[in-house]
């Protein structure tokens, strides 16, 4: 037998919570939703083990053998090309969904007739994938000096020097790899397609970075890759020599893509109908 | 007045979408009614702050909608026409995730979410997640998460869209609670005229992007209406015949009698039925439906 019910509404008694807190909501439940699927969970895990295990190798079982451990060593373990793939992984595995989801099912209309601004909602986008990035630089950038410290393999400046490096290097490849794979993101409503254009934009720059460099016997062709101009900028944040291209250059490139994919992801954003007629 | 315009004017590039529209919307539930290309969503987008005019200023609930766009969607629900839900979450997640997204304390919205999921009906569904709804269900988590937080002024874009007879009935059932809530009001777009007429008291038109007719629906719907309506107990064809040997213009429409209004003739009706010893049951004007009112200030537009 059914049940007689006379619905009820009840009025609200507590005041709305500022800006930054909506902000931080759409984050926390991304966080919570984003890290939950097995491929960004198995990816991040994947990443912070490949963090771990290099540094493991280049600091502390050199240390063991005698090998003298500097800024140089860090930079080394930091740039190793297998953390920049597995970035590109969880950049791949945690981003190419989080607004390319939201387009697919229309729910930026959810998120955008409420009291929050495209850049907020950007904002709280790219935290997450940021959040998920910075997981696999932590432990060779920023754990990883702190260690080798503790265990005496290296001073305390130097771990200090490799630490300030390790975060600013971390910041920068987690605010190139994040706010790319936003871009990508946005510009689609599939996540395949947005992934696969990270792994191209990661992988075709460097594969034909050098064939090109070769052929025409420039340099400044390396440009191109995004791999060579994050190792330009690591090479001058660890105070390591530069080879072949300049940071200034390097520099101004991962600006620039940080830039323009943050100005393309907030347009295409601003563009979505939040009210369809 | 909830909702203000003065000389609203968004263009895109050569199109004029609207075009100095001005207007004062009291409070209430109000109809937003218009043809396709009207402007009923650039009006919607400017009131959400989605948009800015070009020209001509606007206020929701006494803010400025080019400069406090975010004060205005705190005091808004809007609950769009299409399918916009996140899929992955249940229905308690889903309500008291935007209740969060709102600015409501995550305690306080996750109560809310449960209080609005039971007043919408689909609080037994409130664990499934929303992907495994059906049409009906949907149209109501939407209703839901339009109302977490508690807002002052609701927009929805036809909430009755794509719901079966017995949905839809209950959906206007809980459009006309919510209606009813005193300080709250309600703007329903919507082209199903009926659902308009049965909830609002006042109404907007919209064509061209300007307002072509705006009022009181009772009003609207009696307007220029130049007819009395009748029933009667008793033979209906002798007081017709009665009437009209009386000098009133009348046309019988069973179980009624429509007589031409001019001065005198409710006198008449009722000295005529004392005369006839027949019970006048029902006088009242003869009024449109809005569908019926609608095409008529179309076509003179």
């Amino acid at each position: 037998m059914g049940t007689v019910r006379q619905p009820t509404y009840l009025r609200r008694e507590e005041p709305l919570r500022g800006r930054f807190f909506r902000v931080w909501s759409i984050f926390a439940s991304g966080v919570r939703r984003g890290f939950r699927r097995p491929f960004a969970l198995i990816t991040i895990l994947l990443a912070l083990a490949v963090g771990v295990i290099t540094t493991i190798f280049n600091i502390f079982v050199g240390g063991l053998f005698g090998q003298e451990i500097t800024l140089s060593s860090f930079f080394q373990t930091l740039t190793n090309p297998a953390i920049l793939v597995f970035m590109l992984l969880v950049a791949a595995g945690v981003g190419a969904g989080l607004i390319a989801d939201d387009m697919r099912h229309r729910s930026l209309t959810l998120y955008l007739s409420r009291p929050v601004t495209s850049v907020g909602y950007v904002a709280a986008k790219a935290s997450i994938v940021g959040l998920a990035l910075f997981i696999a630089v932590a432990f060779p950038g920023v754990v990883g000096p702190i260690v080798a410290a503790l265990l005496g393999y290296v001073g305390w400046v130097t771990a200090m020097l490799a630490l300030g490096a390790g975060l600013a290097f971390g910041l920068l490849a987690v605010g190139v790899f994040g706010l790319t794979v936003l871009m990508f993101s946005s510009l689609t409503t599939r996540k395949g397609i947005a992934a696969a254009a990270m792994f191209a934009m990661g992988f075709a720059s460097s594969g034909l970075a050098f064939p090109l460099r070769n052929l025409f016997d420039a340099d400044e062709i390396l440009h191109i890759s995004l791999y060579e101009n994050l190792l330009a900028v690591g090479r001058l944040v660890y105070g390591v020599e530069q080879v072949g291209i300049t940071w200034q250059v390097s520099l101004a490139i991962l600006a620039a893509i940080m830039v323009g994919a943050f100005a393309v992801t907030l347009l295409r954003i601003r563009t979505v109908e939040v009210v369809s007629g | 007045m909830i909702i203000e315009a003065d000389g609203l004017t968004k263009r895109y590039g050569s199109v004029l979408a609207l075009d100095g529209l001005t207007t004062q919307i009291p409070e209430g539930p109000i109809g937003l009614l218009g043809p396709n290309g009207a402007g009923k969503t650039t009006f919607l987008r400017l009131l959400l702050g989605l948009l800015r005019p070009t020209t001509g200023r606007g206020s929701v609930l006494g803010f400025d909608i080019r400069a406090r766009p975010l004060a205005v969607r705190e005091r808004i629900g809007y609950m769009p026409e299409h399918d916009c839900l996140i899929p992955d979450l249940t229905g308690i997640g889903l309500v008291a995730y935007m209740g969060r997204v709102s600015g409501l304390d995550p305690n306080v919205a996750l109560g809310r979410a449960h209080d609005m999921l039971d007043f919408v009906g689909v609080g037994e569904e409130r664990y499934r997640k929303v992907e495994e709804y059906s049409m009906g269900m949907k149209q109501r988590a939407k209703l839901a998460q339009a109302l977490v937080h508690d807002p002052d002024l609701f927009l929805f874009d036809e909430p009755t869209a794509g719901l079966d007879p017995e949905g839809r009935t209950e959906m206007l059932d809980l459009l006309k609670l919510v209606s009813q809530m005193p300080e709250k009001s309600m703007l329903i777009s919507s082209h199903l005229l009926p659902d308009v007429e049965d909830i609002c008291r006042h109404v907007v038109i919209l064509n061209d992007g300007q307002v072509i007719a705006e009022g009181d629906l009772q009003e609207l719907l009696g307007e220029g209406m130049n007819t009395l309506r009748l029933r009667i107990e008793g033979d209906l064809g002798s007081f017709a015949e009665a009437l009209r040997q009386a000098g009133a213009e009348v046309t019988q429409d069973d179980p009624f009698l429509q007589v031409a209004r001019s001065d005198g003739v409710e006198d008449l009706i009722f000295r005529t039925a004392h005369a006839q010893g027949v019970q006048v049951r029902y006088l009242g004007v003869e009024a449109r439906s809005l569908e019926d009112a609608f095409l008529e200030i179309m076509e003179g537009a």
